[in-house]
């Protein structure tokens, strides 16, 4: 047969890469890493791109994106291009006045060079993932495709396969970074190219830190971050990602954050000015009395689309979950919320609340919401719930009715429906860049 | 100040308002009587510019201006004031920040510059003063949990802050305790001035013991159908809507 099903052959066209690179990718890699990426391989080979015909991607035609930008240049398998960097536009930089421990990817690679990480104490790591899998073998094994899994998510999969670049990010026992630490990461290329980025975060037990991730591209092509967290017994994290420089690129990030006893995770997900995005989360709370807040924002116009998908998988007793996703819909736009709460049979007493709500100003905009709870436990408190709606004509009426413009009660309106997440960001500066972006909007 | 020409207008196709008219001038205080449903509330939103009315036929100036061609904020800038029957409740919308926004762009259209965060808390001092507001309630979401009669005092609070040529109170008495009541006329007579003029909408004679009108109209089915002086109030309490009704009948019919 000449014609296949496009499924096919954007799959075949991975499989066909992984089979070029493959001597490559075995000499650069130690064998325990490129065992894992075989595995990985095989795996994608029975799942396949995923196409709307699998629920998780039901609003997302992967296949036919991947099929899209997936032009001759295939996978990005360059090692780092340094000076002078094309991407210093105006205002990309910097959050201001946030005083940050500064790390910077370019395509994906860590780049030492931009990066202050001397502000780091000395037990603290900070490497590129390629450098973690030589010098840090022994600590890479234990989380690197270990938190988060491949077996049933091709997406990940692929990650796996091809990954090189990335970076590897571990604070050890009883150290607190006070300075938050901005990741920048910045992919510039001129043609449509598939980027694989891995970022293995470890902080040991009572470890705490404050990590920011934005991402920065005025070039095509498709983006495939894989976070893998792990966050040991007492530590504490606050995650925020900023996808809010993205006018072409389609991003595509997976997180899977591992939570062991008495420790405290907030992350905090903001999307606008991003042209398409596919978000997942997942905690998986491995230890009691757990603490998890899980905060969004998704604010699309034009034709954007931004897809957040959330699982809190609550495995153990005595674990409080709080989710906030708030979005507001634009124009021709299209955003998907959908957001599993997974309560185990052994997950006695759990505490796990979820909550979307949404704004949609036009007729064409669309939302696609589903709150999902499942549980298996008698001895639980949780809650669910969505709404949808259009701003509050009788509100918007009563501002106007004391002189406000128009435009000004709608900003204030719609100001008052982001405030809930952004209030619960602790960081001023970082709230205070998010209120400046969105004013600009 | 205020000129309403033989004014009809329906929502959703019914109409409401059936040949209005009614003449304002300043200094003056102007209330309006009238059964449930005869179209009080509607007059009051048609002059506050709410959209989903449609004005069939008929003219309002304000000031020798048409009125019905601003919008609605325009129209509060130019000092027309509607304390609303039934204030919302905007969740997240600080009382403070809006009110802020709200007086400097009225100050903005006349031209004045715009007041900054400490002379902006001085005129909210005196006001709050003057209708006697819980300073605690300026420091929460705009009538968020607010108690009904909270809602009211808070609505001629703003009056007082915004300084309307035009001040239209739509059942502001009503849920009022009688010392709330005493504080709200207050406020009201405080801001009595040759200049500036009140359409008070109310059910009850006992407003009018403390706000005493000039003129007292009856609106019925979308009419004004008997206007007289403030003993008119009396006779309404008295013995109710029925007689008014009748002598327009007869009018009409004869
Ligand atoms: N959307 C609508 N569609 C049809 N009729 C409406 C609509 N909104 C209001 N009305 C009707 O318009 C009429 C006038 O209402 P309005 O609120 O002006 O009365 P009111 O005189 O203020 O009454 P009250 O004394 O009870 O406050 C009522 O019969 C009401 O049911
Ligand atoms: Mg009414």
């Amino acid at each position: 047969m000449t014609t296949t099903l496009p499924t096919t052959t954007t799959t075949e066209r991975f499989l066909r890469e992984f089979e070029v690179l493959k001597f490559q990718l075995q000499e650069q890699n130690p064998d325990w890493v490129f065992k894992i990426r075989n595995e990985a391989i095989q795996n994608f080979k029975q799942l396949g791109i995923p196409t709307r015909k699998n629920e998780l991607w039901k609003y997302t035609s992967l296949e036919k994106i991947v099929a899209q930008e997936y032009s001759h240049n295939g996978v990005c398998n360059r090692t780092i291009q340094t000076h002078p960097l094309p991407w210093e536009r105006d205002g990309v930089r910097a959050i201001q006045y946030l005083e940050s421990i500064h790390i910077v990817t370019y395509n994906g690679n860590y780049v030492a060079s931009l990066s202050s990480t001397d502000q780091l104490p000395k037990s603290a790591i900070v490497c590129g993932f390629s450098k973690a899998c030589e010098n840090h073998a022994e600590l890479l094994q234990k989380y690197f495709s270990k938190i988060a899994s491949f077996e049933k998510d091709a997406v990940l999969a692929l990650n796996t396969a091809f990954v090189q670049n990335g970076l590897f990010i571990y604070i050890p026992k009883n150290v607190s970074i006070e300075k938050p630490i901005h990741i920048q990461n910045i992919v510039d290329n001129k043609e449509g190219v598939y980027y694989f980025q891995r970022n293995i975060v470890v902080l040991d037990a009572r470890a705490q830190a404050n990590i920011i991730e934005t991402y920065h591209s005025s070039s095509p092509g498709i983006w495939s971050e894989v976070n893998e967290i792990s966050v040991a017994q007492e530590a504490q994290l606050t995650y925020h990602k900023l996808q809010n420089d993205l006018p072409l690129l389609k991003q595509i990030t997976h997180t899977t954050i591992s939570q062991a006893q008495k420790s405290f995770v907030h992350t905090g997900t903001y999307t606008m000015n991003a042209q398409w995005v596919r978000n997942n989360l997942h905690f998986l709370l491995e230890g009691e009395h757990t603490e998890t807040h899980l905060n969004g924002l998704y604010l699309t116009k034009g034709n954007e689309f931004v897809d957040n998908h959330s699982l809190v998988d609550h495995k153990m007793p005595n674990c409080y979950s709080n989710e906030l996703y708030k979005g507001i819909m634009n124009d021709q736009s299209t955003a998907v919320f959908n957001g599993k709460v997974f309560v185990h049979k052994d997950a006695q007493k759990t505490n796990a609340y979820q909550s979307n709500k949404n704004i949609v100003l036009t007729d064409e905009a669309k939302i696609y919401t589903k709150p999902e709870l499942e549980i298996y436990a008698d001895d639980v408190k949780c809650s669910h719930g969505a709404t949808t709606g259009q701003l509050d004509q009788e509100a918007l009426f009563y501002l106007r009715a004391r002189g406000i413009s128009e435009e000004n009660a709608r900003a204030l309106l719609l100001k008052a429906f982001m405030g809930d997440v952004l209030n619960t960001i602790k960081l001023d500066a970082l709230k205070k860049h998010l209120e400046e972006l969105i004013n600009k909007l | 100040m205020l000129k309403i020409k033989n004014i009809h207008a329906s929502i959703d196709g019914k109409e409401i308002l059936k040949g209005l008219n009614l003449e304002v001038k300043p200094g003056e205080v102007h209330t309006i009587m009238g059964p449930n449903g005869s179209g009080k509330s509607t007059l009051a939103s048609v002059l506050a510019g709410r959209e989903e009315y449609e004005i069939t036929k008929g003219e309002i100036f304000f000031k020798g201006q048409n009125l019905l061609e601003m919008d609605p904020e325009v129209r509060a800038r130019e000092g027309v004031f509607l304390a609303f029957q039934y204030p919302v409740e905007i969740p997240g919308v600080s009382s403070i920040n809006f009110l802020k926004t709200a007086v400097n762009e009225v100050r903005k259209h006349k031209n004045l510059p715009a007041l900054g965060g400490a002379d902006f808390l001085k005129l909210m001092k005196e006001k709050q003063k003057m209708v006697e507001m819980d300073t605690t309630l300026t420091n929460r979401s705009v009538n968020e949990g607010f108690s009904g009669g909270e809602k009211k005092r808070f609505e001629i609070f703003q009056m007082a802050m915004l300084e309307p040529t035009l001040g239209i109170l739509d059942e502001t008495d009503s849920g009022l305790d009688i010392d709330a009541l005493k504080v709200v006329a207050n406020g009201v007579n405080l801001l009595r001035s040759k200049e500036r003029a009140f359409v008070v909408i109310t059910h009850y004679q006992r407003l009018l013991d403390y706000i005493i009108p000039d003129v007292v109209h009856v609106l019925y089915n979308g009419q004004i159908i008997k206007t007289g002086g403030k003993e008119l109030a009396l006779e309404l309490e008295a013995r109710g809507y029925d007689w008014v009704k009748e002598e327009f009948n007869e009018k009409v019919i004869g």
